[in-house]
């Protein structure tokens, strides 16, 4: 049987089971599938010693008691687990929906995008939408989320000059990517809308909004749908579970 | 026990919080997936020391802080504290116009209006403070604080000026204390790594120079990580200083382009796209925040193995530690330990109708 993994050391709690160095949508699914795979054994206690597990596009971190287990024991049980293909069978991923408001004050870039990639706004608007993006990892900020792949007519490289304040909810891109900011921060992407609804809240369990290998849609909302959902988010009449789709 | 049955409160007020000084208890565990770091106590074997000497569950929340003016008071309560620090920090207590020192490694019974203040000493060590009964709202599982996401401590943030922690006024019985068993560990210049995970981004000179010169501690040292300076370490080429993301533990050692090692710390981005070249061993993460800006530090190769075998060794020596605590005899407690226990309000009560 075929490793799809090479274990790599991190330290004396870490062990890093690495997929491959690129971005790339079928690693991702590697990478989801083991960690479904690892989780299920720790919920069965087939798997013992592992305090938690972290996604990323490449790799899985497994984080270990070292008082408990060791790696290489670790190794060993983590091989007797892997079939070395994507398992179909563990799929706990969810389908989102989430309204954006593309341009004006809420994507500052959409104009400028257009501009680059000799599209018009309307066109740029329309491949976003229509394509069904995955979580490809968390991270850079609590509950930012990592979405690919971006339309390959919208790949741009990085902003020449990052902002120092992209606000919340900015839906963003660069190369294959898409994010969506959960909090004011720096950044460096192109800004095309933004999206009222929190992406992280510390309040609610799971406080994400979204996990590693969720799809997600985004449908364009106008200036005053954004204003009925905002108002909706603050006087807490809002449920996450409405952006919930049904999976096919 | 007061009339209506509970456990009357004491208080702590924050009179001046000092260099970063949050609540942190042992951290947040199984949310990084989700971007969440761990926080928590960045010397953890302080953190269960100081509350074992106060009398609590050794995972409880402390307060962590720098040596840089915390300033604290008691109200109406007698309250019981230990400190844990480097053997030469200074600290005071003042009760009317009497100031006593306070020396880590032991618990002390606050008498009522008492003030005690951690002095300023221009360098970035941690000072870890523990109160019995420390009440502290927990978040996702921890009541660490991680100020970025509103997570834990007071309501999200640092402590401030006039913030109120509420404690529980000191058990029976007096003040006790031990040895601090990672007194020797932590003053050791030697910083015990795995190298790994990707260590193939460096030339061999690279690793060569991260293992055998010394790295100058910088002044860069917070919650998030310390930045430590050094003759530079060359990647392997231009295309192996950048990475695809991958996972960021406490500890990792991120190398970028200027070639100047940072060392990740509890309150660090769960992923990161520099190369990693080693990580350093849990254990020896204290040292980062104990030591002078510009302590000579070096890297030592071990393997993993014998990196587990410290750890447990570790773990052990803090468990007799803990299990060495004995009651200390001396005469400064008397009149705090009278108060705590109430007999001199006893006997004023006494002459009343």
């Amino acid at each position: 049987m075929q490793d799809t993994w090479t274990p790599l050391p991190a330290g004396d709690r870490t062990l890093v089971l690495e997929f491959g160095q690129s971005i790339a949508r079928d690693i991702v699914d590697q990478v989801v599938s083991m960690d479904a795979r690892i989780h299920a054994a720790m919920h069965s206690g087939e798997l013992q010693g592992i305090i938690e597990t972290v996604p990323t596009f490449r790799s899985l971190a497994v984080v270990f008691d070292p008082l408990c287990t060791v790696p290489d024991e670790l190794i060993e049980h983590l091989r007797a687990l892997d079939p070395g293909t994507v398992d179909q069978s563990i799929d706990e991923s969810s389908r989102w929906l989430i309204p954006v408001h593309y341009g004006g004050q809420s994507g500052p870039d959409l104009d400028s995008v257009a501009e680059l990639t000799g599209l018009t706004t309307a066109r740029v608007i329309e491949l976003h939408q229509e394509t069904s993006f995955k979580v490809y990892m968390l991270g850079f900020l609590p509950g930012f989320a990592f979405l690919g792949d971006t339309p390959a007519p919208l790949h741009l490289p990085r902003r020449s000059e990052p902002r120092v304040r992209v606000p919340a909810g900015s839906v963003a891109i660069a190369n294959q990517l898409t994010g969506v900011y959960p909090w004011d921060s720096p950044g460096g992407w192109h800004i095309l809308g933004n999206c009222p609804v929190p992406l992280f809240d510390g309040q609610l369990d799971p406080p994400a909004l979204f996990k590693t290998g969720d799809t997600v849609n985004f449908r364009a909302i106008d200036a005053a749908e954004m204003q009925t959902l905002k108002s909706d988010i603050d006087s807490l009449r809002f449920e996450r579970a409405s952006l919930l789709q049904p999976t096919p | 026990m007061n009339e209506t049955g509970k456990m009357p409160e004491a208080a702590v007020r924050i009179e001046s919080p000092g260099l970063l000084s949050t609540l942190q208890d042992r951290g947040r565990f199984g949310l990084r997936h989700l971007g969440v770091p761990w926080s928590g106590a960045l010397v953890p074997a302080w953190q269960q020391l100081a509350n074992a000497l106060v009398g609590n569950d050794t995972d409880s929340c402390i307060i962590e802080s720098f040596e840089g003016g915390l300033r604290l008071s008691t109200g109406d309560t007698a309250v019981r504290m230990a400190v844990m620090a480097s053997p030469d920090m200074k600290m005071l207590q003042q009760h009317g116009d009497t100031q006593t020192p306070i020396k880590p490694c032991r618990s002390y019974t606050l008498a009522p209006e008492t003030t005690v203040t951690l002095s300023s000493s221009g360098s970035f060590r941690h000072v870890v403070i523990a109160f019995h009964g420390l009440q502290a709202n927990q978040q996702l599982g921890s009541a660490s604080t991680y100020a970025k996401a509103g997570l834990g401590g007071i309501q999200g943030n640092a402590l401030s000026v006039g913030d109120q922690l509420t404690v529980a006024p000191p058990a029976p019985g007096i003040d006790s204390g031990c040895e601090d068993p990672m007194l020797n560990h932590y003053r050791s210049p030697r910083l015990r790594v795995v190298l790994g995970p990707q260590d193939n981004h460096f030339s061999a000179r690279a690793i060569e120079t991260f293992l055998h010169d010394d790295y100058q501690l910088s002044t860069e040292v917070d919650r998030m990580g310390a930045r430590l300076s050094g003759p530079a370490l060359e990647h392997r080429d231009a295309a192996a200083r950048d990475i695809v993301s991958d996972a960021i533990v406490p500890g990792s050692i991120q190398v970028p382009g200027n070639g100047q090692p940072i060392v990740l710390l509890n309150d660090a981005h769960t992923a990161g796209g520099y190369p990693k070249i080693a990580t350093v061993i849990s254990i020896d993460l204290p040292l980062l925040g104990l030591q002078r800006p510009g302590s000579a530090l070096h890297f030592e190769a071990v393997s993993v193995t014998s990196a587990i075998e410290a750890v447990r060794t570790q773990a052990a020596t803090l468990q007799d530690a803990i299990g060495s605590i004995v009651p200390i005899r001396d005469a400064t407690l008397s009149t705090a330990t009278l108060l705590a226990h109430n007999l001199i309000d006893g006997v004023t009560d006494g002459l009343l109708p």
